[in-house]
């Protein structure tokens, strides 16, 4: 595998510029040989959408239109390449707001064309899997991948860069969507998983014994049922100190996605957990995936926030592996806002 | 200088590229919602038509709308990257003043509605001068009843035009002196684009890439009274 | 008017599925009601009998959700927005001309909305699962479908 991260070496005919804008993060990074960070730049709009107290399309579209081209040439200029040097430009193309990812698809095309370089569509799934890989190079594979965002819940079974298996999925709200929910129905405001996050941290996540949906029951996971239990609890107990009822949802949360994901490691020989997607910057989440891999003798790949939350620099990573793989994909490619992972 | 103009602020999506000499290679199509499919192969298609590569391009310009949202930004992010990227100037023109460009000599005054949906257009009026249009209302979303009242308060000979013109026809229909132009003037195109783009080039009218947005009308670009409850 | 109710998630479903059978292209449906009423349930058997087969959940994190069944299906949920004006953020004449919209908390921007809409209130019962609905039709074309809306709500029909 070519790595220059260890050693510094630079592999500038490797460098590639990536985009990303499925949601409401404008970004932009270069990236050297599918590994070597070079920049990486991500201009967050939630300050945008809060006041609507979730990502509104039409909002986010108009702000894409907007950064994208200030981010790419922060990117370019922090990564010290020329323009010239971009070898390929790799850009989201799926999953994600149809009218986001129409603005990263069009301006990586518009670069390729304009640099006479390779175009890459990355899926976005396909590139949080990337992430923690940026974070630790010495990643042994196979994982279970604990894919948590806002838009997303699975278990991906890794077993190399570009061969892997959804395990599963949610088969309903994604857990992000749970936290995000919650905070709303207690007056916390958006988004959820912080504010959640940070109230755990003074309650007591045993005093409500929230259900737990589908605990030993296949690969799959459900989290509407628990968002009403939530609700159907505090409709009941008003006065339930809500430090308590955060920390008791959260806890049945981080159980359900801990206890599939040890089974999983455990019925397919992975040698570690990995997570993935911006719930997975969960100080609770992260905790039990640590205490989880110690108990089992697995090894834990927690990536930093910056590498779990949407950034550009996994979708370079992504762009660089399949590029090897699959070479160029046509320019006739567009937005697809309900891609799946590729699986074979 | 040569251009690359870029249209796709209605259901179509297309572009073309030309000079002094005129209109050189243009490609269009009418393919609603796929216009990020379909506008980076046509610029490969009207370069080699042309017979010219993007490094040869002096400016790029853009049909910066009003027009549908979706559509309006795969052309615009195309536009602003592929100028920036060529580190070439750029020229917007209004979506309306590119239907109404095609008609400059008309004679007399022309009104140019594009559908804004839900029952509404956008609208502008233009008076014809010599060798081109000069606008004389800014551009405006509205109701198309209220468009008829605006051409007949004026009083003055009218041609409509633009696919709001063609949706709400029987508005127009017989009112005294005002004609619908032909439906084949209903679109902005591409080519009026690298004409209108090329005699502003000339007079240096040009815009740097992060100076474009695109012409929504609607809010935030837009105040609209809140309704009395 | 039309009051029914429900005693289970499933038999929300199936009352939202009744009611597309009386929809076509530009139509909207107001949905009011609580967090955890019901009211993505009721989207669901909605657009499940539009030929929806992707899994329709809340558009709570992105808030317009769009579906490709037999007519587009697009969900939109409001709650947070207070002035007609915001409508515009959504990209609203765009949406609604393109499909069969449904809007969650729309209430609070009905104005915008057009007179031509039908209004769904999901209410709790006494039991966890019970859910009380009132359906107002509103404008032209929803009052001539009322009959038929009222037939095909039959099984769940409540006294008024």
């Amino acid at each position: 595998m070519q790595n220059g991260a260890g050693n510094g070496a630079r592999h500038l005919g490797d460098a590639i510029l990536g985009i990303e804008t499925s949601c409401d993060e404008t970004a932009a990074a270069v990236v050297a040989g599918g590994q070597q960070v070079l920049s990486s730049v991500v201009s967050s709009q939630v300050d945008l959408h809060a006041r609507y107290g979730g990502v509104v399309p039409e909002v986010a579209g108009r702000a894409h239109v907007e950064r994208l081209v200030p981010v790419m040439s922060q990117a370019l200029v922090e990564s010290a390449l020329e323009d010239s040097d971009i070898a390929a430009v790799a850009a989201t193309a799926g999953p994600g707001l149809v009218g986001a990812l129409l603005v990263g698809v069009s301006a990586a095309k518009a670069l390729a064309l304009a640099w006479d370089v390779p175009f890459v569509a990355v899926n976005h799934l396909e590139a949080h899997l990337h992430a923690a890989f940026l974070d630790e190079p010495s990643l042994e594979l196979p994982v279970v991948v604990i894919l948590v965002s806002g838009g997303h819940t699975m278990l991906v079974m890794m077993e190399d860069r570009l061969r892997y298996r959804v395990l599963g999925a949610t088969l309903d709200d994604a857990a992000g969507e749970a936290f995000d929910k919650v905070a709303r129905y207690m007056g916390l405001g958006y988004p959820g998983g912080p504010v959640i996050d940070r109230l755990s941290g003074q309650g007591d996540r045993d005093a409500i014994a929230f259900p737990r949906a589908m605990l030993h029951d296949g690969w799959n996971f459900s989290f509407s049922g628990l968002k009403t239990s939530v609700i159907n609890h505090l409709r009941r107990h008003p006065d339930a100190p809500i430090e308590d009822v955060a920390a008791s949802f959260q806890e049945a949360v981080a159980d359900v996605l801990l206890a599939k994901a040890r089974r999983a490691a455990a019925a397919h020989n992975a040698r570690g957990l990995c997570l993935a997607g911006g719930v997975a910057a969960n100080s609770r989440l992260r905790e039990m995936t640590l205490d989880a891999c110690t108990a089992d003798g697995l090894a834990a790949y927690l990536p930093s926030r910056a590498m779990c939350t949407d950034n550009a620099a996994m979708v370079a990573a992504a762009g660089w592996w399949r590029l090897q793989a699959d070479g160029p994909s046509p320019l006739t490619v567009g937005a697809d806002p309900s891609l799946g992972l590729p699986e074979d | 200088m040569l251009i690359l103009g870029i249209e796709s602020a209605t259901g179509r999506v297309g572009c073309a590229i030309g000079g002094h000499e005129g209109v050189r290679a243009s490609v269009q199509a009418t393919r609603e919602r796929r216009h990020a499919e379909l506008l980076a192969p046509q610029i490969q298609a009207a370069c080699a038509h042309a017979d010219v590569s993007l490094r040869d391009l002096g400016a790029v310009a853009v049909d910066v709308g009003p027009g549908l949202y979706t559509g309006l930004r795969v052309g615009v992010t195309t536009a602003i990257t592929m100028a920036h990227a060529l580190r070439v100037p750029m020229v917007a023109v209004s979506s309306l003043d590119l239907i109404a460009y095609p008609l400059r000599h008309a004679g007399r005054t022309i009104t140019v509605m594009i559908d804004a949906r839900r029952g509404e257009v956008f609208h502008a009026r233009y008076g014809c001068l010599p060798g081109g249009v000069q606008r004389l209302s800014d551009p405006e979303v509205a109701a198309p009843d209220h468009v008829v009242s605006q051409i007949l308060a004026s009083d003055d000979e009218t041609l409509v035009v633009g696919d709001g013109a063609v949706l709400y026809a029987s508005m127009l229909e017989g009112l005294r002196g005002v004609e619908l132009a032909d439906p084949g003037f209903a679109h902005p195109s591409a080519e009026s684009l690298v004409l209108l783009a090329h005699a502003l080039a000339m007079r240096e009218e040009f815009v740097r890439p992060d100076e474009i947005q695109p012409l929504y009308l609607r809010r935030p670009d837009a105040q609209v009274p809140r309704p009395t409850r | 008017m039309i009051a029914c109710s429900t005693a289970a998630v499933d038999e929300t479903r199936a009352l939202g599925g009744a009611v597309a059978a009386v929809v076509g292209t530009g139509d909207v449906v107001v949905l009011v009601g609580d967090l955890g009423a019901g009211k993505t349930a009721f989207v669901q058997g909605f657009a499940a009998n539009l030929d929806v087969t992707a899994p329709v959940t809340s558009p709570t994190f992105t808030l317009a959700n769009r579906y490709e069944g037999r007519l587009v299906v697009n969900h939109l949920d409001v709650y947070r927005f207070d002035c007609p004006e915001e409508v515009y953020d959504l990209a609203l004449p765009e949406l609604l001309d393109d499909g069969v919209t449904l809007v969650e908390w729309g209430d609070t921007i009905s104005a915008a909305l057009g007179a031509e809409h039908l209004s769904v209130t999901i209410r709790f019962g006494a039991g966890d699962n019970d859910r009380s609905f009132e359906l107002h039709t509103h404008g032209e074309s929803w009052q001539r479908r009322a009959d038929r809306l009222s037939a095909a709500l039959e099984p769940w029909a409540s006294p008024c």
